[in-house]
């Protein structure tokens, strides 16, 4: 009987032992499938609260460093300031701008609360939240370059997938030529990233500036990446080397990219894939429509003699030219 | 166990956790060792301590740090591992008479045949289950090894530090 009760004793912890397993198994697989998570993440009030204190702690040893950024910061957008009142203010002419266009960001400054850059996948946590605007998906910047893009928003607090993430491919081009790629970061360097999708009949030099593309609702165009360190011609595809102009290891204070756009950008290149795809259907049908047709005329150009045949070919090459003309004008209208 | 060991415990488990996230955290050397001296609150726990609290203190330990770490799953997967291994290595280490687990008390050997293997365990696991992958092997297994060394010597000192000797 001892030995019985020993047993289911012993069994008893073992089940415990994989439930809490499986658990935490689970927990690992969706985590980031979910935004649910928000609750055992560092955008959690309480976790957030206490991170928040551990940083105003470190934060007197990067201080000086951080005052250096910002006022390098302030002098280059003094010198862009300047450059662009020149150019146009003594003229007194200014061209017409779309408002909606031109004023389309809106920045949001948070501070950097928890960071990591050694880890496989990386996660950075700012004291802004849903409460300030931040949402799901936006994009998040520096002075230096990008930083990444929000995982999930808590009221006061949200979690940042940092660039340095298995999962973020940040859509860019090459500064000088404009050539398209993809950024990603390959989990063993924190300093550089991997530029891929680049064809082997672009130049590329070292020292070349690697921008965002714009092509995405989530960065604005021309915020920079970082530097190519090196290139290799691999088989289709050049093998680019990117040495990041951020330190993610000093982020201290970021922007949170608004895009008032970016909604709209999105439902509309959703609808045009739908839409291209009901036309190809249409064009599908169409084609088998007049196989079945030119099947049926078949049959009855059979019965009738071959002379026939012959004038019919002729009647149809002298109207293709017509109609050509006719498509044609149509086209210049 | 008496009120008073169980509130000291308590304690324990936070300190623990806030040494963990103000001070451990930021400890990174050379790029390869981390510290993750919280998994000594595990390993000093009393041995009359019951399997089953072992396993759910275990739990709740990785999922607290998970959620300062955004490593969701991945501490308490590991934490939960070394807490069932733990009375297991004990039985196996039984051969002298130990009282209760500390540096002061089982000496050197023990407390090292003890607790590496059990850190090593905890650590592997993190950096495996973290890279998902065994594309940079090597680099994953130094970060095991240096990390391992460093948490160890972290709990060595800690000991010598925060808890009174007592004979």
């Amino acid at each position: 009987m001892q030995s019985l009760l020993l047993f289911i004793k012993q069994y008893r912890n073992f089940s415990l032992f994989i439930v809490l397993e499986l658990l935490a198994i689970w927990l690992i697989v969706t985590q980031n499938r979910y935004q649910g998570y928000v609750f055992f993440s560092s955008a959690n009030y309480y976790v957030g609260s206490v991170l928040e204190v551990v940083n105003s702690v470190w934060e007197y040893i990067n201080l000086k460093n951080e005052n250096d950024k910002l006022a390098k910061e302030n002098a280059e957008l003094r010198r862009r300031l300047s450059q662009k009142e020149e150019r146009t203010g003594w003229l007194d002419f200014k061209p017409l701008e779309d408002t909606t266009i031109t004023n389309k960001y809106d920045y949001i400054v948070a501070k950097v609360i928890n960071n990591s850059t050694h880890k496989s996948n990386n996660y950075i946590t700012i004291n802004r939240g849903a409460k300030h605007g931040v949402e799901v998906g936006m994009g998040v910047i520096t002075a230096e370059g990008i930083v990444g893009k929000v995982k999930s928003v808590s009221s006061n607090y949200a979690t940042v997938f940092s660039l340095l993430h298995s999962e973020i491919l940040v859509s860019s081009q090459i500064k000088r030529n404009n050539v398209i790629g993809s950024v990603k970061w390959l989990g063993n360097n924190p300093k550089k990233v991997k530029m891929l999708y680049v064809p082997r009949y672009f130049t590329i030099q070292v020292g070349d500036s690697v921008v965002t593309s714009g092509y995405n609702p989530i960065y604005p165009p021309n915020i920079m990446i970082g530097k190519v360190a090196s290139s290799k011609a691999a088989e289709a595809f050049y093998d680019i080397d990117v040495e990041l102009t951020n330190n993610f290891n000093q982020i201290s204070y970021v922007y949170v990219v608004r895009n008032k756009l970016a909604k709209e950008q999105l439902e509309l290149e959703q609808d045009t894939i739908k839409n291209e795809k009901e036309t190809l259907k249409e064009l599908r049908r169409k084609q088998e429509k007049e196989k079945q047709d030119s099947e049926k005329n078949k049959d009855k150009d059979k019965s009738k003699p071959t002379n026939d045949s012959a004038k019919l070919k002729k009647e149809a090459k002298s109207t293709t030219p017509q109609l050509m003309q006719a498509t044609d004008s149509a086209q210049k209208q | 166990m008496n009120n008073t060991n169980i509130f000291r415990q308590i304690a324990y488990f936070f300190l623990y956790i806030l040494i963990q996230i103000f001070l451990a955290k930021n400890l990174v050397l050379f790029e390869v060792a981390f510290c993750f001296v919280y998994v000594g609150f595990l390993l000093l726990l009393p041995l009359d301590t019951d399997r089953l609290v072992l396993l759910l203190l275990g739990f709740v330990l990785g999922l607290m740090i998970d959620s300062f770490y955004d490593t969701l799953g991945i501490h308490a997967f590991a934490c939960v591992f070394i807490a069932y291994l733990r009375p297991w290595l004990i039985s196996l280490l039984a051969e002298q008479e130990v009282n209760y687990i500390s540096i002061h008390q089982t000496g050197w050997g023990w407390f090292s045949t003890y607790s590496l293997p059990l850190i090593f365990i905890h650590h592997l696991l993190i950096f495996f289950i973290e890279a998902t992958s065994f594309q940079y092997l090597a680099t994953t297994i130094v970060k095991v090894v240096s990390s391992t060394l460093f948490t160890f010597s972290l709990v060595v000192i800690s000991q010598y530090l925060f808890v009174s000797v007592k004979k």
